[in-house]
């Protein structure tokens, strides 16, 4: 995640005060499954837009309530099978993050229907920042990755649901199937925000380009995209993929108040759009921790900052409230509007490259891939050199260079034990001779242990798998990654390999857990948001290191020898008190009468409205809302945008009471001189409602 | 450049970039706050008004768009036991309205206020005054001037610069609130020579007061409305000219007050 701010006290304090709500998750071990003699793959999706009013995540205190989407959320899994039987769930989600009580509660419900338990599922998020929270099995997450606070265990049931019916489909399709893995270069679509940190590694102290800090594309990030191509080995036609790409999903600003998939979803879209209808792409993120998008960031677009908050200014009387001064609706509107477009330029260089990957892999499609993995839970207090309590460091408020926070800058002092350095580096380093965190100054100082964490507030237990498919090895990690810690994971893996050679490496992050940021020893000495965000302390990377490359290690050379055994450690969730925070499927009318729509066109925008069902009684949907149609010819309409494409933005209205909900539409961008009309695609028993028609000049 | 001059003046810089038929298309929000302050001294320009408790309620209306508002209001001060609250408590009434424009940073505004007092056994005299504010908000500090002008009753210029600084806001979801430090100090330029020897004011030019005042300021959004309250100590060193109002002579100059405030707001504001 961009930020995890854990600032200053109010809400936070809350969640040291709570109670700890503790709740063992699931132990599910896999299942031997009857072998195939074939090597077979299946993948499915699932829509999972939640009804917009739930919080957005990934930003802290810059995530805001949501009052629609742009595009639709997705839950996409691969599902593959080796003829010995040895099968491996690949699952992303549109997400920020993906937290342990997912991964768990999600396996140990496949684990009768598809034999899939916790040590063959991997979940990873593509980070996308405008998506769903509030369903961490840590409840200090619970607290600060939105500004909508609290844990809700309905949208924990729904997404491990979604996550259940997305694995289960992909298993109910698995059919013979002919897979490659291949990798390819992407340069210019990303680029490291934390570069000084990158550079205190010793590998790259005496590389010219950090001698000049000049930071050319491509250097000090990964720009490998490792991708496994499917296709249906009787029919011959692509299935679909599944690829690996560092990148943040930051893209779109802070200032967005809709649920959109940023990066990913646009990049997934453009691909399909290559391979094929029908089939199902999905991209994981890999070791994005430094990395950003490589787009132009607009100054004027900054988080609020602090200033006189009231309209009117009076010369007696009370002083005046004083606050973080929102930008007006049509900056923030300009400034999305500016992303989106910028957003474009990294989209396409990574759909065309995947695109071009994805038809080079055609030459070197197999059917008989083997498939091995290695599981492992591990404790992390106090194992093995890493801390015995986790902590915050002072950086970890002001968020990352790429996409900074309201609190940016702030370097307050309340007492000697108590400062806030809300900045990266500077005031955020405390060298402190032999304590474990050193130098990291840490969050409200004695205050974040007692008052705002509190115990169990944090993650304690990391999962860790190691996966063989064919010669590519892919390790899955529950946190943010940076690059050179990254290449060290893949150094080790590849060493670690014994009777075997990995000619493609891979880590995706953010899998099966959240640990926040891990960095290199070296990087943590700077304490930039990364380095500040190594919950313990220092000699976390190495410890990572360590264990992929002992699971690596227990990977069989021999296709003849089966996966090692694992066993499923406990984890414990501690998520926090339960709230509600996403709209009940039951709340508001059953029906709304007037369901009349009206589309409007001005200043090169069509604008619809029209009153519908509450948004808990419209999302989740897998079909589609709204559709745009052009008059091409006379009599003659072709739809030219559907909700969810990325261009339809959709918003939630006002409560009109008992008639229903309003709700609006936008389409920027009008082709002039063509006829439009608004389709609400109707559900089940109710027909399709048409607006009128409307002529844009 | 008499008070009048300047007001017209201002009127006209801050109207000409207003697009009056868009403003009329696009209505902007009207604003309007109550609020009641207790404050255990009242001192007003170096001068301790009272010794004891004393509430303050003071009402404002406005109406503001695109950075430009006008707004007009009025505060009541009393001076007597609080037994007192519904039979002359009351002994200063201040009206007031204004112009002001709010661009990034800088606010200026120009008005003018009429201050009544009430004088047991006399009729009530009153005087007004033209006012010019300038404030700079950059970062958490805040420069700012007033100068008020004497117009009918009083003479003579008074200027009150300050410097805020705004230490620390909460930047998640949940009540507003915001510690603030502000040192201030109040002058009086040429002799104000009030018409009237029941009309409070500094006579001489010089230093009226300096004060030190911390706020702990907490709004909480209650929908349409929002609750806002402030507390904080205030410590003034009063220089107290006149000491018109002190027949004892007190020769307390430094002093420390705790000033109370709770009002509402409309609008509302949803912090998420």
């Amino acid at each position: 995640m961009t930020r995890r701010p854990a600032v200053l006290v109010g809400s936070l304090l809350l969640a040291g005060c709570a109670n700890w709500h503790s709740q063992p998750l699931p132990m599910p071990a896999s299942r031997p499954v009857a072998p195939s003699h074939t090597l077979r793959a299946g993948f499915a999706q699932v829509d999972i837009t939640p009804p917009p009013g739930v919080g957005l995540g990934g930003t802290g205190p810059e995530d805001r309530r949501s009052t629609g989407y742009r595009t639709r959320l997705y839950v996409r899994a691969l599902v593959l099978e080796d003829p010995t039987g040895e099968r491996i769930a690949l699952v992303v989600a549109d997400l920020p993050h993906v937290s342990s009580n997912l991964h768990r509660l999600a396996a140990d419900q496949l684990l009768d229907s598809t034999g899939i338990g916790a040590d063959r599922l991997i979940i990873s998020a593509t980070h996308t920042h405008s998506s769903l929270a509030n369903f961490y099995a840590e409840r200090q997450y619970n607290v600060n990755v939105s500004r909508v606070v609290g844990y809700d265990p309905r949208i924990v049931d729904y997404l491990v649901r979604s996550i259940v019916e997305a694995v289960e489909a992909a298993t109910a399709s698995l059919r013979p199937a002919l897979v490659a893995v291949g990798e390819t270069s992407i340069l210019g679509a990303t680029t490291n925000r934390s570069f000084d940190a990158f550079c205190l590694n010793q590998e790259y102290q005496q590389d010219p380009i950090c001698d000049s800090r000049n930071l050319a594309p491509g250097h000090g990030v990964d720009t490998t995209l490792v991708m496994i191509r499917v296709d249906d080995r009787d029919t011959r036609k692509p299935m679909g993929s599944y690829s690996v790409f560092a990148i943040h999903g930051t893209a779109v600003p802070s200032l967005n108040t809709l649920l959109d998939g940023d990066v990913h979803v646009r990049v997934v879209a453009g691909l399909t759009d290559h391979v094929g209808s029908g089939t199902v792409n999905i991209l994981a993120n890999g070791t994005e921790g430094d990395v950003a998008p490589l787009v132009e960031r607009d100054q004027s677009c900054d988080p609020p900052r602090l200033g006189l908050s009231e309209p009117v200014l009076m010369p007696l009387g009370p002083s005046e409230e004083f606050d973080f001064v929102e930008p007006t609706a049509a900056t923030s509107s300009r400034c999305v509007a500016t992303a989106l477009e910028r957003l474009e330029v990294p989209v396409s260089l990574i759909t065309q490259a995947a695109a071009r990957l994805f038809d080079d892999l055609a030459g070197s499609l197999r059917d008989d891939l083997p498939i091995r993995r290695a599981f492992t839970t591990v404790w992390l207090p106090g194992t093995d050199g890493l801390c015995i309590e986790p902590v915050e460091g002072s950086s970890t408020s002001p968020g990352a260079e790429a996409m900074t926070t309201r609190v940016e800058g702030w370097d307050w002092v309340l007492f000697p034990l108590i400062r806030l350095a809300a900045m990266e580096g500077g005031a955020a380093i405390k060298p402190v001779s032999g304590e474990c965190q050193s130098p990291k100054r840490t969050l409200l100082g004695l205050l974040q242990g007692p008052f705002v964490v509190g115990e169990h507030g944090l993650p304690e237990t990391a999962q860790l798998t190691v996966v063989r498919i064919g010669d590519a090895l892919f390790a899955s990690v529950p946190a943010e990654i940076t690059t050179a810690l990254g290449r060290h994971m893949k150094s080790a893996m590849a060493r670690s390999a014994s009777g075997w050679t990995p000619r493609y490496l891979a880590v995706i992050g953010l899998a099966d857990g959240f640990l926040q940021y891990v960095t290199t020893e070296a990087e943590y000495q700077r304490q930039d948001y990364e380095g500040g965000s190594n919950l313990y302390g220092p000699n976390t990377g190495a410890f990572l290191v360590r264990r992929l490359g002992d699971l690596a290690a227990r990977i069989p050379g021999s296709d003849r020898v089966a996966s090692p055994p694992v066993e499923i450690g406990p984890i414990t969730a501690y998520p926090g008190p339960p709230s509600s925070i996403m709209a009940s499927p039951t709340a508001g009318p059953e029906v709304v009468k007037d369901l009349g729509v009206t589309l409007v066109c001005e200043a090169g925008r069509l604008g619809g409205h029209w009153l519908d069902l509450a948004p808990g009684r419209l999302f989740p949907r897998q079909q589609s809302l709204l559709e745009l149609w052009q008059e091409t010819a006379p009599a003659s309409w072709a739809r030219v945008a559907r909700d969810g494409d990325g261009q339809l933005e959709v918003q939630l209205g006002g409560n009109r009471k008992g008639r229903g909900f309003e709700w609006t539409t936008t389409w920027r961008g009008v082709p002039g001189g063509h006829q439009y009309r608004l389709v609400r695609v109707g559900d089940d028993s109710a027909g399709d409602r048409v607006s009128n028609e409307v002529l844009c000049p | 450049m008499n008070p009048r001059s300047l007001a017209l003046l201002f009127l006209a810089v801050c109207a000409a970039p207003i697009d009056l038929s868009g403003q009329l298309q696009d209505a902007g929000p009207l604003v309007w706050r109550a609020d009641v302050t207790g404050v255990t001294r009242y001192s007003w320009r170096g001068i301790q008004m009272n010794e004891r408790f004393a509430l303050q309620p003071d009402l404002a209306l406005g109406y503001a768009h695109n950075g430009y508002s006008v707004s007009a209001g009025g505060r009541a001060s009393g001076d007597s036991k609080l037994d007192d609250l519904l039979h002359e408590y009351f002994q200063e009434l201040d009206v007031w309205g204004q112009v002001a424009v709010r661009q990034g940073g800088v606010t200026a505004a120009l008005g003018a206020m009429r201050f009544w007092y009430r004088v047991p056994s006399l009729e009530a005299v009153h005087t007004t005054e033209a006012y010019g504010l300038f404030r700079w908000q950059t970062g958490r500090w805040a420069p700012a001037v007033q100068a008020w002008s004497g117009v009918q009753g009083v003479h003579g210029v008074y200027f009150e610069p300050s410097l805020t600084r705004h230490h620390i806001a909460n930047p998640f979801a949940g009540p507003g609130a915001s510690l603030s430090s502000k040192l201030s100090a109040g002058f009086q330029l040429g002799d104000r020579n009030p018409d009237s020897p029941l009309i409070p004011g500094p006579v001489r030019t010089g230093l009226a007061f300096v004060e030190l005042a911390t706020v702990l300021r907490v709004a909480l959004d209650l929908g349409p409305v929002t609750l806002v309250s402030s507390f904080g100590p205030a410590l003034r060193f009063n220089r107290d000219p006149t000491a018109k109002l002190q027949p004892d002579g007190s020769s307390d100059k430094v002093h420390l007050s705790w000033p109370l405030q709770i009002g509402v707001a409309l609008p509302g504001r949803n912090r998420q």
